[in-house]
């Protein structure tokens, strides 16, 4: 299983939890509820599951304030989230990638 | 009256009976004793010409003698007899050719070959009769073929059969037999003869004889077995008077002028045997059009996607159509959690709190697959246990043998069939006690709820389900659904007409030729075809709910519940795949021709010749009802024709007159040439004289007539 990198992310004044795999970043806003956003980087995530089963692990920052316990709690259902539906697209032939 | 092919008049070879020696006085005097009204002298190796015209004198007219000979055959070392018939008319070159081949040979060394044969006696148009199999010494099936493949009379090349059971075994094999008495002692010839073959037919001539074997594949069959023939009363007329007459399983042909009652009396006959439960329906030419009989517009088509490997999808449209986002978590929620801490000492002791949802979807499915081969295997116990088919195919030990694996296999399924239950349950269960203990926690801090979950499973799983039936609808809408194409009837020179019929789904483009299967018009076949495409393309986009949504505001969308919902159909004639349509004349040809090849007892035809030229009736029709006349249907046709009365050779003929204000029924056939008045069985008219009067044209089936009465 492929670990790729997540990090805390801020910019101007918004935190974000920055995924990134390969050479493409995704970056889920951890300061205010954008949920169209936050779909747009789990429709990536569905793509990318279809190349192989993947995880992420959180680079740890200087500073474990309240952003950092909310970033490592929803890395931490996320990766478990990923685990479930690969399994569930396996199961069901849909892991070629799209065209 | 009977026939024997096979007697023997005197001893030719050494190992002849002499009980086989007669004189023309014996000779007429036993076969006269008999029903025998056809002889053949067939004796070995030889044929005696002056014994055969003292044997003619002296017989007269009491019974006919055909002229022939029992020949040696060698082919590939092996010995067989091999009879050759001739006509009376041939006798006497009969003997001339016996006298060329067999110059150097007594009658106990001659052999010829097949070949020899052929060339020497094929001129003689004779028929040929091959011992066969019991029959010995015999041909093989080879021999035979050899000898249907050289002579220019195939349809006279008969096998001999030691007797009438053997016969009918060869017969039912497809292969013309006889048997003759090939008799041994003449004393004992009036036994003999009564186990002789029966014809039916007066048989007049060795050259009507030949003309029967032509028109019968099997024309023994018929000789032998006879027709079948029943008496049918039916009223056809306004008067209601009863019409009685013979009908046979043959051909049964009504002529005579026009307006003389033919086609009435064919749909009396047509509802007679209705009424008995009998499919049958007059044909009438003309009546009918080729686009409704083919269906040209689809409107009886009936297509079951399920024959092509092809699912309707009905529950993936329903999923497609149905489909709703999934809401996400908000991070609010996971603010809110951690911006206030928790100082109930209790709380912060659950650790419960803190334990992430669990996958439930996969355990599901396991229980799912386990309890399905579960339930299978239960299935089959029972079935096997109650089969009395598979009892009998095993021995009680296997049988037992095979209850008790189904047995162990049921005991041991059904306990992982529980574990896989209690992993489900215990699964959903933790996951809610978790959502129960949140929940409480915050009831009882006002401390708020830890999210569980980002909301990424379901809304994952959400669009998988979405993406997997889209993805199943789009697969069968892709099968291809092959072209049928149904023969229609050959039009001669231009080729085989075909109506050819394609059926498939809806592609998204211009379907102009094409019309919808079911009732649902081309626009919401269209808009569902490029909606689902569409919606395929954009399953892991935030526009994918729009174009779902769009998708349903379609007008009539609705009405496609399944993918048959999509299909569109046409349906055109075709010849080399090129679209052809054919001309009313080609039309009753092909109507007509379509008619003869259903496969039905009875044919009731109404002036088939109508549109026809006397080609076609001659080299299509006429060979296509004496096949069915040979298979034994009851095939009945009003005609005008002389090609259809008289080429077919029917059985029966009918003919109604109108002359002296009344109207005449007679009966009678070709064989017999008369027609005999069905009330007043004194008046009898010339068959052949009624015919050529009657019936048009035809020049050339009268000529063929003629060979049966030996004039034209």
């Amino acid at each position: 299983m492929e670990t790729h990198k997540a990090k805390i992310k801020y910019n101007d004044e918004k935190y974000f939890l920055s995924l990134e795999i390969n050479k493409d970043t995704y970056e889920i806003p951890l300061s205010e509820d954008l949920p169209v956003e936050i779909q747009k980087v789990f429709n990536a995530l569905i793509i990318e599951l279809k190349n192989g089963i993947f995880e992420f692990e959180l680079e740890e920052p200087n500073d474990k304030d309240i952003i950092y316990h909310i970033a490592t709690e929803y890395l931490l259902q996320l990766n478990t989230e990923i685990q479930d539906i690969y399994s569930e697209m396996e199961q069901h032939n849909l892991l070629e990638p799209l065209a | 009256m009977k026939i024997d092919i096979h007697v023997h008049t005197k001893k030719t070879k050494q190992g002849d009976p002499p009980t086989r020696n007669i004189d023309a006085d014996r000779f007429h005097e036993i076969v006269s004793g008999t029903d025998v009204k056809i002889i053949a002298i067939t004796n070995h190796n030889v044929f005696d010409l002056d014994q055969y015209n003292s044997f003619c004198e002296t017989v007269g007219d009491d019974f006919q003698i055909w002229p022939g000979v029992e020949l040696d055959v060698l082919e590939n070392g092996i010995r067989a007899h091999l009879i050759i018939i001739v006509s009376p008319t041939n006798a006497a070159k009969l003997q001339d050719v016996m006298k060329l081949v067999s110059e150097e040979y007594t009658p106990d060394n001659f052999t010829i070959s097949l070949e020899e044969v052929i060339e020497n006696f094929d001129s003689l148009n004779p028929i040929y009769i091959a011992h066969y199999q019991g029959k010995k010494p015999d041909l093989s099936d080879d021999d035979i073929d050899f000898i249907i493949s050289k002579t220019d009379y195939p349809n006279r090349v008969l096998r001999e059969a030691t007797n009438a059971v053997s016969a009918g075994i060869f017969i039912s094999h497809g292969h013309p037999s006889i048997y003759g008495s090939d008799v041994q002692d003449w004393e004992k010839y009036n036994n003999v003869a009564v186990t002789l073959p029966d014809l039916r037919l007066a048989v007049e001539s060795f050259e009507q004889f030949c003309l029967l074997l032509e028109k019968d594949q099997v024309a023994i069959n018929t000789l032998l077995e006879g027709k079948r023939f029943e008496d049918i009363t039916i009223k056809p007329f306004s008067d209601n008077l009863p019409l009685k007459f013979k009908i046979f399983n043959d051909i049964n042909v009504f002529f005579g002028a026009k307006g003389t009652g033919k086609s009435d009396i064919l749909d009396a006959i047509a509802k007679f045997y209705s009424d008995k439960g009998i499919i049958c329906k007059k044909f009438e030419a003309g009546t009918t059009k080729l686009s409704d009989v083919y269906d040209i517009g689809c409107k009886d088509l009936k297509v079951d996607l399920k024959d092509y490997g092809i699912e309707y999808c009905n529950k993936e449209i329903e999923i497609v159509m149905t489909a709703s986002e999934v809401d996400i978590v908000n991070i609010s929620r996971y603010h809110d959690y951690y911006s206030e801490n928790l100082t109930n000492t209790k709380a912060k002791k659950l650790k419960i709190n803190n334990l992430l949802l669990s996958n439930t979807q996969s355990l599901e499915d396991d229980f799912e697959k386990i309890d399905d081969t579960n339930s299978q295997v239960h299935d089959f116990r029972e079935f096997a246990n109650e089969s009395e088919e598979i009892k009998d195919v095993l021995s009680v030990e296997n049988f037992n043998k095979l209850i008790s694996i189904l047995d162990e296999a049921a005991e041991k399924l059904e306990e992982k069939r529980f574990l896989k239950f209690t992993a489900q349950k215990s699964t959903t269960l933790f996951n809610k006690i978790i959502e129960i203990f949140k929940k409480e926690i915050n009831k009882k801090t006002g401390h708020p709820i830890k999210p569980s979950t980002t909301g990424f499973r379901e809304y994952a799983k959400n669009r998988i389900k979405i993406e997997k039936a889209t993805k199943k609808i789009l697969s069968n809408i892709n099968i291809d659904i092959p072209v049928m194409a149904e023969y229609v009837g050959n039009l001669d020179e231009k080729g085989d007409l075909y109506c050819k019929t394609i059926v498939k789904f809806h592609d998204g483009t211009s379907q102009s030729q094409f019309d919808p299967l079911d009732n649902i018009k081309k626009t919401p076949q269209k808009d569902f075809v490029t909606a689902i495409n569409t919606i395929n393309n954009c399953i892991f986009t935030n526009s994918l709910f729009n174009e779902i949504s769009d998708l349903r505001e379609k007008e009539d969308i609705e009405k496609i519940q399944s993918i048959r919902g999509i299909l569109v159909c046409r349906k055109c004639f075709t010849i080399d795949d090129e679209e052809y349509t054919p001309s009313s004349g080609e039309v009753s040809m092909i109507l007509l021709h379509k008619e003869l090849q259903e496969d039905k007892e009875i044919y009731i035809l109404d002036e088939p010749e109508r549109s026809l030229g006397n080609e076609y009736i001659n080299n299509v029709i006429v060979p296509l009802i004496k096949e069915k006349a040979r298979n034994g249907k009851k095939i009945f046709i009003a005609t005008h024709d002389a090609n259809i009365a008289v080429r077919t050779l029917p059985y029966n003929s009918i003919y109604r007159y109108y002359g002296q204000n009344r109207y005449k029924t007679y009966l009678g056939n070709p064989f017999s040439n008369s027609l005999i008045e069905i009330s007043d069985q004194t008046e009898v008219k010339d068959w052949k004289d009624i015919s050529m009067k009657t019936l048009e044209g035809g020049k050339e089936a009268f000529g063929e007539r003629g060979k049966i009465y030996g004039n034209s």
